[in-house]
């Protein structure tokens, strides 16, 4: 997605995702409590990618998780925890 | 013997800022008076430096130096 389509458009960032008084996303904790991340440069994109498919999909399955998560790379190759953390984060 | 986190369940120190997007890497690190590095490589495999004529990249606003293999610097291990 190039930035110019999205021009004029509400953007929401990780920054912006935690409540008002500092609470966590339920992706966010999801990650936490399933230990997601190793270096965590890829996480943020991971949370967000997240937030947005479980907003248009509250309970997806697996493996519409893991489409959704496709085009964050990771290099240490951390994916299925990312993947393990959304499942939680789905269910919880 | 008893160990303080193997075995044990325990939130490594760095995962929340991980999640939050506040951690900070080696790229992000910015200091007062900071100079920056950039390695010059060789454009041929397994060739001999014969000679370094860097008074080009010396004269360039900016350039504050150059280092090369005949430099006295940190002890390299």
């Amino acid at each position: 997605m190039l930035t110019h389509t999205v021009r004029g458009q509400a953007i929401r960032t990780i920054e912006g995702l935690e409540g008002p008084n500092g609470e966590f996303h339920a992706v966010q904790q999801a990650m936490i409590d399933e230990l997601g991340p190793q270096c965590g440069f890829c996480t943020p994109g991971q949370v967000m990618s997240a937030v947005g498919l479980l907003e248009s999909n509250p309970s997806p399955p697996r493996e519409e998780v893991r489409q959704a998560l496709a085009g964050n790379l990771c290099r240490w190759g951390a994916y299925d925890h990312y993947l393990n953390s959304v499942m939680r984060a789905a269910s919880a | 013997m008893a160990y303080t986190l193997i075995g044990k369940d325990f939130t490594p120190p760095d995962v929340r800022a991980k999640v939050t997007g506040r951690a900070k890497y080696a790229e992000d690190i910015r200091a007062e008076g900071m100079v920056f590095a950039r390695l010059l490589t060789s454009p041929v495999p397994h060739g001999r430096v014969n000679n370094i004529d860097a008074s080009e990249a010396l004269a360039m606003e900016g350039v504050i130096g150059i280092l090369t293999a005949d430099d006295e610097g940190p002890t390299v291990y």
